[in-house]
């Protein structure tokens, strides 16, 4: 049975509706200049057999259907980006089965200097990182000396669905980053960070520690808490980068994350690197596993890659990770060009065992018409001490068929073995169809 | 062990066999840094800054063909016929005085571009000019190929608003076109440092924009689109990148990367929580009840004896030091929105044993 994606309910449709109505409405009274339309139409597909008992199997069959449209005309624009599925098996799934990821609109250059957007954005502003329903405000400083930016609004549940809102002091967005450029070669970052989302309330069973009866008692957990305060820099200096991080968590009111790095070109063929960082454990604030004590995990790694001929790039990766009491080495060494790549990586100690090797590539043949594309893996693991070791094999195998620039028709197989799956084969599709126009819709 | 040598002797074999089999000549010159190789030497002496500047010529005067060119293979290079109403002289007789090479004469090639681009329509558009992107040719003294504008020339026009920005629109060649810096074995680490300094509005919206962040940095869950099934992927790319990771659907990560991703996340591989909501991503299958078979997936730690001790001053047993040393592997499985956490059954509110 082909199970439709649920339509939001007639309130959050509304609420949709009215968001999408006041961003075309910002680009409505526009003067007579052409709109440009660029969309990116992607409908994906994916096929497998299901063996649940022994014996006994069912084919499952999803379908996805993307839609990325931006509309722009002179310093207005409209920017969306929303996906939905289909599914062909009986999946339990109490969640809704569209994403919308954003649907914002943007005014640039007000007062020259000033872009202001509403609706969905995506923000990515030093130590936030995330979507929020509201609006974000991004000045340049004068003499190009860097950019303030500020966001606010109602947090986006992980779903990425239209939800109500509820109470807004326990479900916002609150942030803003400044990027500063006082000399050359240095930039600077001053960000922060402060995001609240609600969490479920729920009935448990409960000791009463007088006379040890169990009782239901119904909880209400306060909201999840992320508050964060960013420091960043970095300064080339001939040809060394430096960079410097420092994450503080208010909530905690704790160091979240230090870290230290540069990067050295030798010459214009070998760039080595070094880092170290310090993290502490991310536990949310208020959480139950916050009150304990808690130890930070330490890393340093050291890197290098090379040309080892015009086009051939070969590099090697290690990193030795202290934990409490155990430590863990992580290595990786690699050669490739930019169509085809072979890595090798292992991990040891602490952090389990792993080693793999993997080969990868896509080559176009008939003027970018046709690429076939081919990879390969090996993995062989032991998740930690006492569990046993374990292989697991995968490959893929498929084309990109490109008739016109516009349309391109990826087609792949997809193979896995591992210790639950003997053989395991899946065949997916995606047809990916773009398109730019002017439009002189307002004229 | 044996495995490891074997499968690292098996890379050093596929390794050494690329090596062997590549032809240098047939590459793309770059280098680690992203930047381009030193220009070959001009094959012609030729002052731009003179015939535009002193001359006073224009450049459909040498360069007539690029008028009506609708191909990056047109030959927009003047030939002798174009140079001969000036030069006729030095063409019948002194072939030095342009060649640098006058003993080896090639003809030049054009050299192969996996790119669309008409100059004909660009220069048909009002307010478009030699100039606009050649920037600064008039004032060179040399024929090299330093004026064939940068991207970031194209940028200033095709910046979603007045041009689209989409890499189809001049790029043919899908399966191989990444900058250079993207390639270095550190990328995913650099690129969020780059970001974190501001990069964003600078350099990366070149070529991205929001929406294409989104398809990593989004707290991606499994159970939004009810994926409860070992061998399904969270959701289809709309990268439209030609490369098997990339191509179909997600592949940031390894086919089988569910039965190892484990060791990434305790060995700090990468930080799981800068694209996964890791509240509520792990407890999705890790969870007791969740859609992992627990036998197998049950940490077999929780097997030892002595993992949890009871008592004062018993310090809790192996738990205790494991949870003080890595608590996010302990949340991963055990903070289920929704539900008193395990811990619970023994501390209390505060952390402590009852």
């Amino acid at each position: 049975m082909v199970r439709l994606f649920r339509a939001p309910a007639s309130g959050r449709r509304l609420r949709s509706l009215l968001l999408s109505a006041a961003a075309l409405a910002l680009l409505a009274p526009l003067p007579g200049l052409a709109q440009l339309v660029t969309g990116r139409f992607i409908t994906s597909a994916d096929s497998w057999e299901k063996f649940d008992t022994v014996g006994v199997s069912h084919k499952v069959f999803r379908a996805y259907q993307s839609a990325i449209v931006d509309i722009a005309q002179g310093n207005y624009s409209l920017h969306t980006n929303m996906q939905a599925a289909i599914t062909s098996a009986d999946v339990v799934n109490e969640d809704s089965d569209y994403r919308l990821y954003s649907l914002f609109a943007r005014i640039k250059d007000v007062a020259g200097r000033v872009d202001i957007s509403l609706g969905r954005i995506p923000y990515f502003q030093g130590v936030g990182l995330g979507t929020v329903d509201g609006a974000m405000v991004s000045g340049r400083i004068p003499e190009n000396l860097g950019r303030v930016t500020l966001y606010g609004g109602a947090s986006v549940e992980s779903d990425y669905g239209v939800h109500e809102y509820g109470t807004m002091k326990d479900k916002f967005v609150l942030g803003g980053q400044a990027v500063l450029t006082p000399i050359p070669n240095l930039r600077g970052s001053l960000s922060y960070t402060n995001r609240r989302s609600p969490l479920p309330s729920y009935y448990a069973l409960r000791v009463d520690p007088q006379t040890l009866d169990a009782s239901s008692v119904f909880v209400v957990p306060g909201p999840a808490r992320e508050q964060l305060g960013g420091l960043d820099a970095s300064y080339t200096w001939q040809q060394t980068t430096f960079y410097g991080r420092y994450d503080y968590d208010f909530e905690g009111r704790k160091t979240q994350r230090g870290q230290i790095g540069a990067r050295y070109a030798v010459n214009p063929d070998l760039l080595i690197t070094l880092d170290a960082i310090h993290r502490e454990p991310r536990v949310a604030a208020g959480s139950f596993f916050s009150q304990f004590t808690l130890k930070g995990v330490t890393e340093v790694e050291a890197g290098a890659d090379y040309f080892v001929l015009p086009g051939i790039r070969t590099f090697l990766r290690g990193a030795y990770v202290a934990y409490d009491g155990d430590n863990s080495v992580r290595y990786s060494a690699g050669i490739g060009r930019n169509d085809v790549q072979l890595v090798f990586r292992g991990n040891t100690g602490y952090a389990g065992e792993l080693t793999s090797i993997s080969l990868q590539g896509a080559y176009p043949l008939l003027d970018n018409h046709v690429v076939p594309n081919a990879g390969l893996s090996y993995m062989s693991y032991r998740i930690e001490t006492g569990s046993p070791r374990l292989n697991a094999t995968s490959a893929v195998l498929g084309a990109t068929l490109r008739p016109v620039q516009m349309i391109s028709l990826d087609l792949q197989g997809q193979w896995m073995n591992n210790y639950i799956v003997k053989s395991d084969f899946r065949f997916v599709g995606r047809l990916h169809f773009w398109f730019s126009e002017h439009l002189n819709i307002f004229e | 062990m044996k495995r490891r040598y074997l499968a690292l002797a098996l890379f050093l074999a596929v390794a050494a066999a690329v090596a062997a089999l590549v032809q240098p000549g047939g590459l793309t010159a770059r280098n680690v840094q992203g930047a381009p190789r030193a220009p070959e030497q001009p094959m012609v002496k030729f002052s731009h800054k003179f015939h535009i500047t002193d001359a006073g010529l224009e450049c459909a005067s040498c360069h007539s063909a690029a008028q009506k060119s609708r191909s990056v293979a047109d030959n927009l290079h003047p030939a002798h016929e174009q140079c001969q109403s000036c030069h006729e002289e030095q063409i019948t007789s002194a072939c030095g005085f342009c060649h640098t090479s006058p003993d080896s004469i090639e003809p030049r090639e054009v050299p192969h571009r996996d790119m669309l681009f008409a100059h004909e329509k660009h220069l048909l558009m009002s307010g478009v000019q030699c100039s606009t992107c050649h920037a600064g040719i008039e004032q060179d003294s040399t024929a090299a190929q330093e004026h064939l504008p940068a991207m970031t020339a194209c940028a200033t026009c095709h910046d979603n608003v007045r041009a689209t920005s989409r890499c189809e629109t001049c790029h043919t060649n899908l399966a191989q076109l990444l900058p250079n810096n993207h390639l270095r074995s550190d990328f995913r680490r650099y690129h969020g440092e780059e970001i974190r300094v501001g990069a964003m509005s600078v350099e990366c919206a070149t070529c991205h924009t929001e929406s294409f962040c989104q398809e990593c940095h989004g707290p991606v869950q499994l159970k939004a689109f009810g994926l409860k099934d070992l061998s399904a992927d969270p959701r289809p790319r709309t990268s439209p990148k030609d490369q098997p990771a990339q191509t179909t659907l997600q592949r940031v990560h390894d086919l089988n990367y569910r039965l190892t991703h484990g060791v990434d996340a305790k060995a700090r591989q990468a930080e799981c929580a800068t694209c996964h909501d890791t509240r509520e991503f792990c407890v999705e299958c890790h969870q007791a009840g969740g859609n992992i078979n627990q036998s197998k997936f049950k940490p077999a730690s929780h097997s030892l004896p002595g993992f949890t001790t009871f008592g004062k001053g018993s310090g809790g047993g192996l738990h205790a030091k494991e949870a003080e040393r890595d608590m996010e592997s302990c949340v991963g499985c055990h903070d289920v929105p929704g539900q008193d956490p395990i811990c619970l059954t023994c501390h209390n509110a505060n952390g402590q044993v009852r």
